[in-house]
C-alpha cells in the first residue's frame, strides 16, 4: 500500500502543516490563539481523525473548516460489503460510530451535548447538516470558537459536520458536538438515545448513544455562569 | 535549605540505581558526572551527602543492580470481557483485586437497573481491553489494563427485581456461625463489582470509573481491596501464601481434570450422581468473608505449633504426613505416640470434603491497613473469596465444620460476609444481567 497524492481542500489557509501519521492516530492541529492570524474566530476543536494511514500528508487548518484527506491505496477499491463493521448494518451504513463511542451528558432538563467518534465509511467526502432525536425539540451542530476577548464559546456551525473520506469526525467537550434543544425528559444515565443524522444530499442515517455522567469538565456554555473556563 | 537539598540529591541517586534505560557502561562515569555537578551546586550543606553517595555508587554499585531492561512487559495484555462467562473467576488471579459492594438506591425499579448494568458493562468492556470509558477524563489510565478483569455480581434485591422467578434459593446471607463477629457495614450489598488486576493504577481507574457512573443509581456499602505476589515476582502458577506465611489454595478444582467445570460451573460429569446445578447456565455464586487475622497472636506459636494448626508444613506447604505441596493428606497416620500426624483440629482435616459436592474454588486476596486500634499495629487478614454452582451444597458444609472446630480459628475471626449470585457474561452490545428477565 502506498499513498498517493494528498488531496486538499482549501478555504482561507492560514495555517499549513504536515503531521504524520499512524493508524488512527489523533490530528491536533495548532488552532490555539498564538498561531492565529487575522480573521474571525477559528475552531478550536480540529478533531479529525484518519484511518487507514501510515503516511505523510499535508493538512490545513482553515478559518471554519479543516479539510483533509486520506491516504488512497493504489489498489483499486474494493468491492463488498465487508469493508465496514459488520454489525450494526449493511452496505447502506455510511457513518459508524467506532467502537460505539456515541455518548450524551445526562441531564434533568433543557439542552446538553453529544460527543463522541463519528467515522465515515464511504470513499467520498459526507457533510452532516442536521439531525434530530425523539427525546429533543431539536438538534444543533456546535462548534467551540474564541470570541473577540480570546474566550471559548459555543456556536451553530455554519452549513455543517464534514468528514472527508475515510476519516473521522471526533466530538469531544471543547470541541465539536451536537447539542439537544428543550429536551421532553430527563436523561439518565445508561439509557439509550436514538439520533438521525441527516447528510447534505438529502439522505439520513439513525445512530445510537448511551447517557452518561462525565462531571461536565467545565463547558464553555455561551450563557454560562460558571465563568472560568480557563487553565485547563 | 539544606534540608531541601539533601532531598534532591537522595531522590537523584535512588533513580539512577533504579533506571533500567541506563547502561553499566556509561552509568558509572554519567553518575559521577551528574553527582558532581550536583555536588557543586549543593554548596557546603550538600556535599557530604553527595560525596557519600558517590562513594556508594563507586564501591557499591553490583550490589544495586539495575532492573534488567529486558524484562517483558505486560500491562497491555489483556482479558476478553464479552463471552458466555465472565472473566475473573476462571482466570488466573491477578496480583490485585478491589471488591465494591453496592446499595441501589431502589429496589422496585427494574429499568434504572438495567440502565446502571448497560453503563457498568459498557465501562467494563471497554477498561478490560486497554480503552478509555466513555467520558473518561483520565483515559491515559487505561492503557495498561494488566489483565483487568470486572466481574459482576447480584445480591438477592437485585436478582429478584431483574427476574423474580430466578432467585436462587442459596442467595441469602449465611446462616450465623459461633465463630463470627460481623459487622454490618462489612457485610451483604445489592450489586457486586470485582475488580482484579496485574496493575494497582489501572484497578483504581476502574475503580473510580464504575463508582463513578453507579453514582446516580446506589452507593458503596462496603469497598475492600487485597493483593497476592506481583505478578513475575514468583514462578506462574506458584500457589498464594496468605500473611501467616501458609502456602493457601493448594486444594482448588483444576480445570485440566473437569473438577472445574462441575465446582464453579455446576457441569457434573456423565456419571455423575450430584444433585448440584447452575442457577442459571454460566453462572455460579460468590461467597465473600472477610477474615480479621490476628498476627501478634500468631506470632506467639512455634513454628511447630502453627504447622500442627494447619496439618501442612509452612516451608512448601506439603501436608504433614508428606513431602510435596500436592500429597494427599494421610488421615489416619499416627506418631509414635499413637496420636495422630493431622491433628484432631487442624484446619486441612476439617476442610477436607466428605462428599463430591464440598469443593470450592478460591481466589483470595491478602489485605493489611493501618490498624483500627491504637494498641495493634496492624489490622491484617485476608478477602476469603470462594466461588462454587450451590451455596448451600458445596460451601456451606465446610463452613459448618470449621466454625464447629479449626484450630485455625483462634487467629482468624470473620468480620464480614456475603454471597452473590454470578450471571453468565455477555455479547457485545449486551449488558451482564441482560438474560435474566
Amino acid at each position: 500500500m502506498h499513498c498517493g497524492a494528498p488531496k486538499q481542500i482549501r478555504r482561507d489557509s492560514t495555517v499549513f502543516e504536515r503531521i504524520s501519521f499512524k493508524t488512527y492516530s489523533y490530528l491536533s492541529l495548532p488552532c490555539d490563539g498564538k498561531s492565529r492570524a487575522q480573521g474571525p474566530a477559528r475552531p478550536k476543536g480540529c478533531n479529525i481523525k484518519m484511518k487507514n494511514s501510515s503516511c505523510k500528508i499535508t493538512v490545513l487548518c482553515a478559518a471554519s473548516l479543516v479539510a483533509v484527506t486520506a491516504c488512497n491505496t493504489d489498489t483499486s477499491p474494493q468491492e463488498g460489503p465487508d469493508q465496514g463493521p459488520t454489525e450494526e448494518g449493511g452496505a447502506d451504513t455510511r457513518i459508524h460510530s467506532e467502537n460505539d463511542d456515541l455518548w450524551v451528558r445526562s441531564a434533568g432538563s433543557g439542552m446538553t451535548s453529544v460527543f463522541g467518534t463519528l467515522e465515515n465509511l464511504t470513499d467520498d467526502d459526507l457533510e452532516i447538516v442536521a439531525a434530530e432525536t425523539p427525546v429533543a425539540e431539536s438538534v444543533e451542530l456546535h462548534e467551540i470558537i474564541l470570541d473577540d476577548d480570546g474566550q471559548e464559546a459555543m456556536q451553530e456551525i455554519e452549513g455543517g459536520f464534514l468528514i472527508p473520506a475515510d476519516a473521522a469526525l471526533e466530538m469531544e467537550p471543547g470541541g465539536d458536538h451536537l447539542m439537544l434543544m428543550g429536551l421532553h425528559h430527563e436523561l439518565p444515565p445508561g439509557e439509550l438515545v436514538e439520533f438521525t443524522l441527516e447528510f447534505e444530499d438529502g439522505s439520513a442515517e439513525t445512530i445510537e448513544a448511551i447517557v452518561k455522567d462525565d462531571g461536565g469538565q467545565d463547558e464553555p456554555y455561551e450563557s454560562d455562569d460558571h465563568g472560568d473556563q480557563n487553565d485547563h | 535549605m539544606g534540608r531541601t537539598n539533601r532531598t534532591r540529591a537522595t531522590i537523584t541517586v535512588i533513580r539512577m540505581t533504579t533506571d533500567p534505560e541506563r547502561s553499566e557502561s556509561n552509568f558509572d562515569s554519567k553518575a559521577h558526572r551528574d553527582l558532581s555537578r550536583r555536588g557543586l551546586l549543593l554548596g557546603a550543606g550538600g556535599t557530604g551527602l553527595a560525596a557519600t553517595a558517590a562513594a556508594a555508587f563507586g564501591f557499591g554499585r553490583s550490589t544495586a543492580p539495575a532492573i534488567d531492561p529486558r524484562e517483558p512487559v505486560h500491562g497491555t495484555s489483556t482479558i476478553d470481557f464479552y463471552g458466555n462467562r465472565q472473566a475473573g473467576i476462571d482466570t488466573p488471579a491477578q496480583a490485585h483485586a478491589v471488591l465494591l459492594a453496592l446499595d441501589l438506591d431502589r429496589n422496585d425499579d427494574p429499568d434504572a437497573a438495567r440502565r446502571l448494568l448497560r453503563l457498568l458493562s459498557d465501562d467494563a468492556a471497554r477498561l478490560t481491553q486497554g480503552r478509555p470509558a466513555l467520558a473518561d477524563t483520565e483515559p491515559e489510565l487505561a492503557e495498561t489494563p494488566a489483565r483487568l478483569t470486572v466481574t459482576f455480581g447480584f445480591g438477592p434485591s437485585l436478582v429478584r427485581m431483574l427476574s423474580p422467578t430466578s432467585v436462587p434459593h442459596w442467595l441469602r446471607d449465611l446462616p450465623h456461625f459461633d465463630i463470627d463477629r460481623l459487622e454490618s457495614d462489612l457485610c451483604g450489598g445489592d450489586l457486586l463489582l470485582q475488580i482484579c488486576g496485574d496493575d494497582p493504577v489501572s484497578v483504581a481507574h476502574a475503580r473510580r470509573i464504575l463508582l463513578k457512573d453507579a453514582r446516580g443509581y446506589g452507593a458503596p456499602r462496603w469497598i475492600q481491596d487485597g493483593f497476592r505476589s506481583s505478578r513475575g515476582a514468583r514462578p506462574r502458577g506458584e500457589t498464594m501464601r496468605n500473611l501467616f506465611g501458609q502456602v493457601d489454595e493448594t486444594v482448588q478444582p483444576r480445570t485440566s481434570d473437569g473438577s472445574r467445570e462441575f465446582v464453579v460451573w455446576g457441569n457434573p460429569p456423565p456419571d455423575s450422581t450430584s444433585t448440584v446445578r447452575p442457577w442459571i447456565t454460566d453462572g455460579t455464586s460468590l461467597v465473600v468473608r472477610l477474615i480479621s487475622m490476628d498476627m501478634d497472636g500468631w506470632d506467639e506459636l512455634s513454628r511447630r505449633g502453627k504447622e500442627s494448626s494447619i496439618g501442612r508444613d509452612l516451608r512448601v506447604g506439603a501436608p504433614l504426613t508428606g513431602v510435596h505441596e500436592t500429597d494427599e493428606p494421610d488421615f489416619e497416620e499416627t506418631s509414635d505416640m499413637g496420636f495422630p500426624v493431622i491433628e484432631e483440629f487442624a484446619h486441612i482435616r476439617r476442610a477436607h470434603p466428605h462428599a463430591v459436592e464440598e469443593q470450592i474454588l478460591r481466589r483470595s486476596y491478602n489485605y493489611d491497613r493501618p490498624p483500627k486500634d491504637t494498641d495493634r499495629i496492624s489490622d491484617t487478614g485476608q478477602l476469603f473469596l470462594s466461588y462454587q454452582a450451590d451455596v448451600v451444597e458445596q460451601f456451606l458444609p465446610i463452613q459448618q465444620r470449621l466454625a464447629e472446630g479449626d484450630r485455625l480459628n483462634e487467629w482468624t475471626t470473620p468480620i464480614g460476609s456475603a454471597v452473590f449470585a454470578i450471571p453468565p457474561g455477555c455479547r457485545p452490545g449486551g449488558y451482564i444481567g441482560d438474560c435474566l428477565t
